[in-house]
C-alpha cells in the first residue's frame, strides 16, 4: 500500500509538472500534437488560451458570434467539405494566460484529416420522450434546426458542435431531422414508449413574437387547481409521480427569427379540464400587423393535428404588457361528470 | 377516393333557376378511365349537371376534367361559406368539426383571426387545392337570423328548445347536431344534492336567499346567471325560468365562466348548460309530482331530462356548396357524433343505460300504479326490461302527425347506422311505446304500440337490401305505466309520449 500510495504521488506529480507545463507554456505543442485531428476552439478575448484559437463558424447571422470575438480570426467556412483547406491562424508568440497575441501568421492544415461528419443519435425515454445527441464538429456554436412531425425549432450547439436536447415526440416511430444553415443535414428515427397512453397539446412559431403556453388544470375540487407556466413547468418525473401535465419548451430565444415549440404533455391529470392559453408577450411591437402560429394537437384516437392560425393584432395601447390570445388552443376535457 | 365520389353519382330532380348550360360535354375521371358524356343542364356550387342515358346527373366538378365547347371556366372550385352564431358554439362545437372533417381528407385548415367575432377558415388539400373559403362572424343576435338565411351560402349554427327548433324548420332545413340542458350547478363541496322545480323559481325571484331554506347550510346564495341578453336566458326563460328578476346575482357573458364561479364558491348556486358544466355539480331538478331526473348525458341525449335544448344547423340552400354539403353529411357520422361527446356536449349518438341504474323509473313506475294502471301492467313491463339495456334513441313524434320531431330523426338514422354495423346483431330489439295519462288507459296503451310499430316500419323501411332480415326486433306498448317527467305542464306530458329502444341478451 505504501509503495503504491508513493507511485501515485510520484506519477500525479509527474502528470502536474509535464502537463500544467506544457498546458501553460506550450500550447502550441499541445494542439500541436494532435494535428490528425485538429482541436478548433473559440476565438474570445474571455479565452484564457489564444494560441490556436480558431473560430468555429463564421456566420456573422448567428447569436453565436460574441461582438468581442477576434474578427480576423474567423476563417473556417460553414461548410468545410468544398474547401481546398483551412487557413488557420496562430499566434507567432506563445501564448500565455495574460497576453493577448498582437500579430498573426498563417498555417495550412489538410481538411482530409478533419472528421466533419454529422452524427445523431436517439435515445427513446419513457413518456414519449427522445433524448437526442446531436454532434457536428465542424458546426461550433452553430444554430441547428430541429424538426419533428412537422414542427421545427432552433438551438444552438456548444463549442464542441455537440448538443443534447429531449423532445416530446409526437409520432411513433419518430423520424427527428437536424440541419443548419449551410445545407448539412441528418435524420434518425426511433421507436417510441408510451405514446398511446399520453395527450399532447401545443404551439409552434416562428420570429420575434414572443408568446407562452399556459395550462390551467382544473380539478373537480378547485383547490386542486394548478397552472403550468414557463414558471412553473413541472418536470416530467414530477409529472408521472404525482400527476398533472408538464411544460416543454423548445427553441432558443438568442436564435434571431428563431423558430421555437411549446408542448404541455399529460399523461395522468389529476384534473379533468385542462384550459389552455396562449399569452402574447410585448403585443405592441407588432402592432397593426400579425404572425402565424401553429396548434398542434396529439391524441393516440385523432393522431397529430396542427393548424395554423393567423392572427391579427389590433386594439394596442401603450399600457398592454401582454395579451391573451383567444381560440388558438382548445380545452382538452380529460374526464366529465356524467 | 375520387373514383368512389365519381361513382357515387347522385340522380337529381333539377328544378333550379341558375345559369343553363346546354351542348354536349364529357367528364373524365382524373384517376380514373372513367367518362360521362351527356349534355351539360347546369355547373353551380362545383357541381356539373348532365343528362345522360341514365338520367339526371351531379358530377363533383374536382374529380373530373370537362371537354367541350360548353365546359365552363372555372376559376376556383374552392366552396365559399359564411357562418354565423354563437362564439362559444362556433369556437368549442363547429370548428373542431370542420376540422375534424378537414384532417378526415387530409386538408390542412389555416385560420385567420381578425378579431374576437370575425374569422376566416382556408381548407387546402395537400397538393394545394383549395377546397373552401369560409367566413365567420359570431355573436349575431337572433333577432337577424331571417335577414341571414336570406343570404347566399350561409349556414348558422343556433341552439333552442325542441319546439323553437320545430318553427325554425317552417323557415328553412334544420339539423340538430347536439342535445344540452338547462342545468343548476354548485360546488362539488356543497351539500344540496337536489332541488325542486319551485325551489328554483323561489330563488330566482328572491323569495329563497339562503342555503338553509334548501336543507344546507345558514348562507347567503351567490346566484350566479348567463347575462340577460344571452342566448342561454332566453332558453332558460322560454323553459319557465326567468332570470331577469334576481337584481342581486351576479351575471356572466362566458358560460365557461360561470361555472369556474360557482364550482370554486361552497356557497353558490349557478345557471348554466350542460356543456359547460366543467367542474361544478349539476343537480337534479325535481318535478312537481317527484319524478327525479339526473341530468347526464344519457338522459340529456335521450330528451328524458326536463330542461333539455338543442344545438342546431340552419340553412336555407336548396343546392349548397359541395364542401358544405360532404360536411352535413360527415356530420351524421360516427366520427362526427364522437368528437361532439369529446367536446362535452352529449350528441344524438346511441348511449345505453341498463335498467339497474334507473331507480327513479321505476319508482315512479310503481307510484302511478296506485291511479290508473294495474300494478300487473307494471310488473310485466319490469319483467321484460329486467336485464335489459336502455338505447338513448327515444323517438317522438310531432302531435297529431306521424312525423318524427327533427331530434328524433337524427336519432333514428345513428340507430339505424348502429344496427346496419351490426351492434345488437345478437340482441333481441324492443321498440316499446309509451304515452301520457290523460285518456283512456287501454286506448293510450293502443296507441303506445301503434307508436313502437311506426318506428319499426321506419327502420324496416331503410333496410332495402334485407341487412336487418335476422334482427330479433319486438314490438310492444305499455301505455302510460312508465311516466318520465310531470305532467302538469304540457310540455312535461309531451315527454312522456315516446317510443323507447331496449335491447337485451337472446336467451
Amino acid at each position: 500500500m505504501r509503495l503504491n500510495d508513493k507511485a501515485l504521488t510520484f506519477i500525479t506529480g509527474l502528470i502536474l509538472l509535464l502537463g500544467v507545463g506544457t498546458f501553460v507554456h506550450k500550447g502550441d505543442e499541445l494542439f500541436a500534437s494532435k494535428t490528425s485531428t485538429p482541436q478548433i476552439a473559440k476565438a474570445d478575448t474571455d479565452s484564457t488560451i489564444r494560441t490556436d484559437a480558431i473560430a468555429s463558424h463564421s456566420n456573422k447571422n448567428t447569436p453565436a458570434q460574441r461582438p468581442n470575438a477576434f474578427a480576423s480570426v474567423v476563417v473556417t467556412p460553414s461548410k468545410p467539405a468544398p474547401i481546398s483547406g483551412f487557413e488557420l491562424v496562430r499566434s507567432v508568440e506563445t501564448a500565455s494566460v495574460s497576453t493577448a497575441p498582437e500579430t498573426f501568421g498563417t498555417l495550412k492544415i489538410d481538411p482530409t484529416q478533419m472528421d466533419c461528419s454529422l452524427s445523431l443519435s436517439a435515445k427513446p425515454l419513457r413518456g414519449a420522450r427522445i433524448q437526442l445527441d446531436v454532434k457536428a464538429p465542424c458546426h461550433r456554436n452553430n444554430v441547428i434546426t430541429i424538426a419533428h412531425a412537422g414542427l421545427r425549432f432552433n438551438e444552438i450547439v456548444d463549442d464542441k458542435g455537440e448538443i443534447t436536447i429531449t423532445i416530446p415526440v409526437l409520432s411513433d416511430p419518430a423520424k427527428i431531422e437536424v440541419s443548419f444553415a449551410d445545407g448539412a443535414s441528418k435524420s434518425i428515427s426511433t421507436p417510441v414508449k408510451d405514446l398511446s397512453s399520453l395527450q399532447r397539446t401545443g404551439i409552434a412559431w416562428s420570429g420575434r413574437v414572443n408568446l407562452q403556453l399556459n395550462a390551467d388544470e382544473q380539478a373537480f375540487n378547485s383547490s386542486h387547481n394548478k397552472q403550468i407556466t414557463k414558471l412553473n413547468t413541472r418536470s416530467y418525473k414530477r409529472s408521472y409521480l404525482q400527476g398533472g401535465g408538464y411544460l416543454t419548451m423548445l427553441g432558443n430565444s438568442d436564435v434571431e427569427n428563431g423558430k421555437f415549440v411549446q408542448i404541455y404533455s399529460v399523461e395522468n391529470p389529476n384534473a379533468v379540464f385542462i384550459d389552455f392559453v396562449v399569452v402574447l408577450e410585448n403585443p405592441n411591437q407588432l402592432c397593426g400587423t400579425g404572425f402565424s402560429i401553429s396548434a398542434v394537437r396529439y391524441a393516440a384516437n385523432l393522431g397529430t393535428q396542427i393548424t395554423s392560425k393567423n392572427v391579427s393584432v389590433k386594439n394596442c395601447s401603450a399600457d398592454n404588457q401582454s395579451i391573451v390570445l383567444k381560440n388558438i388552443l382548445r380545452s382538452l376535457i380529460v374526464a366529465q361528470r356524467n | 377516393m375520387y373514383l368512389s365520389r365519381l361513382l357515387s353519382l347522385t340522380l337529381a330532380l333539377a328544378t333550379f333557376s341558375h345559369a343553363v348550360w346546354a351542348g354536349q360535354v364529357t367528364l373524365k375521371s382524373t384517376t380514373s378511365s372513367v367518362e360521362l358524356v351527356g349534355e351539360l343542364t347546369r355547373f353551380d356550387q362545383g357541381i356539373y349537371t348532365i343528362e345522360t342515358d341514365l338520367g339526371e346527373l351531379e358530377v363533383d366538378a374536382r374529380t373530373v376534367t370537362c371537354d367541350g365547347a360548353s365546359c365552363p371556366e372555372i376559376e376556383s372550385l374552392a366552396s365559399k361559406v359564411s357562418i354565423y352564431g354563437n362564439r362559444v358554439l362556433i369556437n368549442k362545437l363547429l370548428v373542431p368539426l370542420l376540422e375534424n372533417y378537414s384532417f378526415s381528407l387530409g386538408a390542412d385548415i389555416e385560420t385567420s383571426i381578425e378579431t374576437d367575432d370575425k374569422s376566416s377558415i382556408k381548407i387546402t388539400t395537400k397538393d394545394k387545392q383549395r377546397l373552401a373559403d369560409i367566413s365567420i362572424k359570431t355573436g349575431i343576435r337572433s333577432d337577424l337570423d331571417a335577414g341571414i338565411l336570406a343570404l347566399k351560402d350561409t349556414l348558422i349554427i343556433k341552439s333552442g328548445s325542441a319546439k323553437t327548433m320545430e318553427n325554425a324548420k317552417k323557415q328553412a332545413s334544420v339539423m340538430p347536431i347536439a342535445a344540452d340542458a338547462l342545468v343548476a350547478v354548485t360546488s362539488d363541496t356543497n351539500s344540496v344534492r337536489s332541488l325542486s322545480q319551485g325551489a328554483l323559481h323561489r330563488i330566482l325571484s328572491g323569495a329563497i336567499v339562503n342555503w338553509k331554506d334548501l336543507g344546507g347550510p345558514d348562507a347567503n346564495i351567490n346566484v350566479y346567471l348567463p347575462k340577460e341578453t344571452s342566448g342561454l336566458a332566453k332558453i332558460t326563460k322560454e323553459m319557465g325560468f326567468d332570470t331577469s328578476k334576481l337584481k342581486t346575482a351576479t351575471h356572466f357573458d362566458d358560460l365557461e365562466e360561470l361555472a369556474k364561479a360557482a364550482a370554486s364558491d361552497p356557497y353558490g348556486l349557478g345557471f348554466t348548460n350542460f356543456s359547460n358544466l366543467r367542474t361544478a355539480k349539476a343537480l337534479p331538478i325535481l318535478g312537481r309530482c317527484g319524478a327525479f331526473i339526473q341530468p347526464s348525458v344519457f338522459n340529456i341525449s335521450s330528451g328524458s331530462y326536463p330542461a333539455v335544448y338543442y344545438h342546431y344547423l340552419q340553412n336555407s340552400l336548396k343546392n349548397p356548396p359541395i364542401f358544405i354539403r360532404e360536411f352535413l353529411s360527415y356530420l351524421s357520422g360516427a366520427p362526427a357524433r364522437e368528437m361532439i361527446d369529446r367536446r362535452g356536449y352529449p350528441s344524438l349518438s346511441v348511449f345505453e343505460n341498463g335498467l339497474e341504474n334507473q331507480g327513479n323509473r321505476i319508482v315512479h313506475s310503481l307510484l302511478t300504479t296506485s291511479k290508473s294502471v294495474p300494478i300487473t301492467e307494471v310488473h310485466t313491463m319490469l319483467s321484460m326490461l329486467n336485464g335489459a339495456r336502455q338505447l338513448s334513441t327515444v323517438l317522438r313524434f310531432t302531435t297529431g302527425t306521424e312525423a318524427l320531431v327533427p331530434q328524433s330523426s337524427t336519432a333514428l338514422e345513428a340507430l339505424i347506422s348502429e344496427l346496419f354495423l351490426g351492434n345488437y346483431a345478437d340482441q333481441a330489439v324492443m321498440i316499446i311505446g309509451f304515452t301520457e295519462s290523460k285518456g283512456n288507459t287501454r286506448e293510450n296503451k293502443r296507441l303506445s304500440k301503434a307508436s313502437a310499430q311506426l318506428v319499426s316500419h321506419l327502420i324496416k323501411g331503410a333496410d332495402s337490401s334485407g341487412q336487418l332480415a335476422n334482427l330479433q326486433i319486438d314490438v310492444l306498448g305499455f301505455g302510460e305505466a312508465s311516466p318520465l317527467a310531470c305532467e302538469d305542464t304540457p310540455e312535461g306530458a309531451a315527454k312522456n309520449n315516446r317510443v323507447e329502444i331496449w335491447v337485451k341478451d337472446k336467451p
